[in-house]
């Protein structure tokens, strides 16, 4: 409860900062409310707090919430400019603060209809902030196409509550889930089409395929902040959502006849994306839409990991989102930067990149080795987690594809390593980022090296 | 621990440098290197004494929930290869002294976590460890290949790249098999041993197969070679260094610990073909080098001939095979680093090594002739080099398994004395002409480094006990190992 109300909060503090005359103190002040929102959710490990019967705080949503914030964080660092151009800077805050909320409710709901607010709260708000860049066509794009097919996916969600309310007679996720038990009276196509119409709905947050036709426009229509935010927080809030669902509720129908046509489908979606996405960025030469692609190829991955329901499936979903978001986060940190220099996103901007400015160039290196999967970085890890536990049910096919689609990934990745180290740059003025920037940016590279090294330890913080 | 500090030390170097001033990046590595490389000394002294000291392991839990642990531990075997480590870093490092590097700080620094990466491949006793290691020698080696190479050097190296990825990720899949049938799931190497006999032939097979497709790729053997030749000519001259002295060893080291051992019947069933490839690849190799004009082309096309050699000898599986593998690994690291040097000191002088161009050096600089032809000695196997010993023994070791197979691994002696007294022919002797004119004296360094070379190959040519008593009882009790699964499993289906 307290974290919702802090979020919240801080939400409602910033709209109203302009009439408070507190903007200057606003950026602390999410900070650090950030900070205190780690620490209250660290002290409540273990705590299993029931807000209402509408959210449950157990640990794995709080692992969760923990993630987001962390690399809230490290994002509001990120888009420090983005909040400084004078302009709309209370709303820009507290919509992201916002669709925070919206994250939060994700990870912890217990009640359908949470799951729908919690989809519509973050959803809304990035909407607008795709479109926030006013005079640039491409944005206005981007937010008019996400919004419009974002409605469509919120539409399958609702659609698919109604089908399961309809089966069961309850919202409640653990009540959807006991039903499992006493089956009688229980309509099973009812409940399947349920199923299905909302996994389409968080396929289409996740951009998965083939639900992902928007997410190239509107991650490269989008400024390069928000698409940062969108593949990183939209996306842990998406997969926490499913994530919830699915475990609690739709695993409890293992013995039912739908349920293997079910995870068919789920490994479907997940495969696809892994291959499609892969090998569709490594044709691309704008670096945006190129990273919005492997997103797209990491995303699948994480579906895998879900899929493969087994006890560790908790740790393996968080441990990807965790290497996935810090290594997407700081590649388009470093994006960010150059871009903004040079006016351009194609990859020749990146050619010689060391020489200009090698924190840059090293943090992105690091960065990118980790999306590769090279050990020893967190990347790896992520992966090799996830194909443990998919080796671990047998399917080796999928374990082989899956390797094979990250050597792609490599291919791609590696297109801006080389341009970093061998291009002849353009142009040879060198790319300034201040003392405080380049700290952090050395801290994600540090961290995603430890959390490759000792994940024990990561996991012996969050999963005690 | 001092396992652990050896692996440790290279690392504590590179925040020196990274700290300290660039212009003495060289000078601080140069330390790192030695320091390490009395570290390692003492650690095969003392193992020679007592082998059994708790110093050699350093065992400790790493992610608990996978059962993997960071268990590294030095015995007989890779003693060996880290003695090859640490005594041919420092002999890389001086050499790049009076020669040009744009970035010597940077570039130092990854010969330095190459090193660290290469002591930690060869001592990890956990696989995901090894994996963690082998993976992680890849990356210093691929930027030193890529910054500081020549030219088309990104397609060079990214072909090296995906082509060693490729074949690790089939490892990677090997690796997680062996843990998912192991009952106690972990990765330990003794635990992987004892797997073998809960698995069937077809199985240890497949992952006989995802390990050989790894390992072939890095020693490498025909026709997974297609990177090397490339990569070693366009690779700045230390970057080479560690590529064909250490790096490829990892490979054929790796076949003697983490493959025939972990999957004997799998080694059963395929040693024929895979002895077969081996052998190819050392013809292969030698042909090749004798059509070779450009010397640093032949050296890379010689040492696919040397380490197919190795593997060869390995496959064999029998006492003189794998000491010899374990004893030329040794010496044609030495080897090859020397005229890899030598190669450099000529490039240098003369800005071309196509050998037609070349003559009559031997006119100009007599000491430098000299300490050449010691190199091609102990690179083509003279009795009392260092050379001799090893691939007496291998040819020895594959005779025993198939005499036609000998003959034909026999060869690189002959082709190679062939191509390389040619070399030295076209080099060194005949008349100077207006390029080698120019060639004058060599430094001192020069002199120094490669006096040690030659001190170092007869050394190890006449003492070869030195090294083959450590080896000697690891590698009987491994090989009586895999001959126990194997001929346990005969008497099975007989049953």
């Amino acid at each position: 409860m307290k974290e919702l109300l802090l979020l919240s909060g801080l939400g409602i503090l910033s709209l109203i900062a302009e009439i408070l005359n507190v903007r200057k103190l606003i950026y602390l002040l999410v900070i650090s409310g950030l900070f205190l929102n780690i620490g209250l959710c660290l002290h409540d490990l273990g705590n299993n707090e029931l807000v209402y019967g509408m959210l449950k705080l157990d640990n794995t949503s709080l692992a969760f919430t923990i993630l987001f914030s962390f690399v809230a964080i490290l994002w509001f660092t990120m888009a420090k400019s983005f909040f400084t151009d004078e302009t709309n800077l209370s709303d820009h805050f507290s919509l992201v603060l916002f669709s925070l909320v919206g994250v939060f409710i994700l990870t912890s709901y217990t009640h359908l209809s949470m799951l729908f607010l919690g989809v519509e709260i973050l959803s809304i708000p990035v909407y607008v902030l795709a479109g926030s860049d006013k005079r640039n066509i491409y944005s206005n794009e981007a937010a008019f196409k996400y919004f419009l097919l974002g409605a469509f996916a919120s539409g399958f969600l609702l659609l698919g509550i109604t089908f399961i309310y309809g089966a069961i007679g309850s919202f409640n996720i653990l009540q959807i889930s006991a039903s499992s038990i006493v089956s009688t009276g229980l309509s099973q196509k009812l409940l399947a089409v349920g199923f299905v119409l909302i996994l389409f709905a968080f396929a289409f947050k996740m951009s998965a395929v083939p639900f992902h036709f928007w997410a190239p426009d509107v991650y490269s229509g989008a400024p390069t902040v928000i698409t940062a935010y969108m593949s990183t927080i939209v996306k842990i809030g998406a997969v926490a959502g499913f994530f919830r669902l699915f475990v609690v509720a739709v695993s409890s129908y293992s013995k039912f006849d739908f349920y293997s046509g079910y995870t068919g489908i789920l490994l479907l979606i997940a495969i696809l994306t892994i291959t499609v996405g892969n090998v569709i960025a490594a044709s691309q030469s704008n670096v945006k839409r190129l990273l919005a692609y492997s997103s797209i190829g990491h995303a699948g991955f994480i579906i895998l990991g879900v899929a493969m329901l087994s006890p560790s499936t908790n740790y393996v979903v968080w441990y990807y989102l965790l290497a996935y978001s810090l290594s997407s986060l700081a590649s388009f940190w470093v994006l960010l930067v150059v871009s903004q220099n040079d006016n351009s996103e194609d990859i020749s901007i990146f050619n010689g990149l060391v020489k200009r400015n090698p924190v840059l160039a090293g943090t992105m290196t690091i960065a990118l080795l980790s999306m590769a999967g090279i050990p020893p970085l967190a990347g790896f890890f992520a992966k090799y987690f996830v194909l443990l536990n998919v080796l671990e049910k047998g399917y080796i096919l999928i374990a082989v594809i899956a390797i094979l689609s990250s050597l792609i990934g490599v291919y791609y990745y590696f297109r801006i390593i080389i341009a970093m180290f061998t291009g002849i740059e353009e142009t040879k003025t060198g790319i300034k980022i201040s003392g405080f920037d380049k700290l952090v940016l050395m801290l994600i590279s540090v961290i995603l090296l430890f959390v490759g090294l000792a994940p024990d330890f990561i996991f012996g913080l969050i999963f005690r | 621990m001092l396992v652990l500090l050896l692996i440790l030390l290279p690392v504590v170097f590179v925040l020196f440098n990274l700290l300290l001033d660039e212009k003495q990046a060289k000078n601080i590595s140069l330390a790192g290197s030695l320091t390490t490389l009395v570290a390692g000394l003492y650690a095969f002294y003392q193992f020679s004494i007592h082998p059994s000291c708790s110093c050699f392991v350093y065992h400790t839990d790493w992610i608990r929930g996978l059962g993997a642990d960071f268990y590294i531990k030095a015995d007989g075997i890779n003693i060996i290869l880290v003695l090859l480590t640490v005594l041919l870093v420092p002999f890389i490092i001086q050499s790049a002294h009076g020669r040009e590097i744009k970035n010597p700080k940077s570039y130092f620094s990854l010969i330095l976590i190459m090193q660290s990466a290469l002591l930690g491949v060869f001592l990890a006793k956990d696989a995901l460890l090894f994996y963690v290691f082998w993976e992680l020698a890849l990356i210093p080696i691929y930027l030193i290949c890529l910054i500081f190479g020549g030219d088309g050097r990104q397609r060079i190296t990214f072909k090296f790249f995906i082509f060693t990825l490729f074949g690790s990720l089939f490892m990677l899949l090997a690796i997680i098999f062996l843990w998912l049938h192991n009952p106690l799931r972990t990765f330990s190497i003794y635990d992987f041993y004892k797997v073998s006999l809960l698995l069937t032939a077809q199985q240890q097979l497949f992952v006989f197969m995802a390990f050989y497709l790894a390992f072939a790729i890095k020693i490498p053997i025909f026709p997974l070679h297609t990177w090397q030749p490339d990569t070693y000519v366009n690779a700045p001259t230390q970057g080479t260094m560690l590529l064909s002295g250490i790096m490829l060893k990892m490979g054929a080291f790796a076949l003697i610990i983490w493959l025939i051992p972990i999957v004997p019947l799998g080694w059963q069933l395929a040693s024929k073909y895979v002895i077969l490839l081996s052998v190819i690849s050392v013809v292969y190799g030698s042909l090749m080098a004798l059509t070779q004009h450009n010397f640093k082309r032949m050296l890379a096309y010689s040492s696919l001939g040397h380490v197919g050699l190795i593997a060869a000898g390995i496959f064999s599986w029998n006492l003189q095979g794998v000491q010899g593998a374990l004893y030329q690994m040794l010496s044609h690291g030495i080897n090859v680093v020397a005229l890899f040097f030598i190669c450099d000191i000529i490039f240098n002088r003369m800005k071309t090594d196509t050998m037609q161009k070349l003559g009559g050096i031997r006119n100009v600089s007599r000491i430098f002739s000299v300490l050449f032809l010691i190199a091609l000695l102990g690179s083509v196997a003279m009795p009392l080099t260092n050379g001799f010993v090893g691939e007496f023994l291998l040819i020895h070791g594959v005779f025993q398994y198939n005499t036609v197979m000998a003959v034909f691994a026999g060869l690189t002696v002959i082709l190679g004395a062939l191509y390389m007294l040619r070399a030295y022919q076209h080099m060194m002797h005949g008349e100077t002409n207006i390029l080698t004119e120019t060639f004058g004296e060599i430094t001192l360094n020069e002199k120094v480094l490669l006096l040690c070379f030659a001190g170092l190959i007869i050394f190890f040519g006449i003492f070869p006990n030195t090294i083959l008593h450590v080896s000697e009882e690891p590698v009987k009790q491994l090989i009586e190992q895999v001959h126990n699964a194997t001929t346990m499993t005969v008497k099975h289906s007989n049953f």
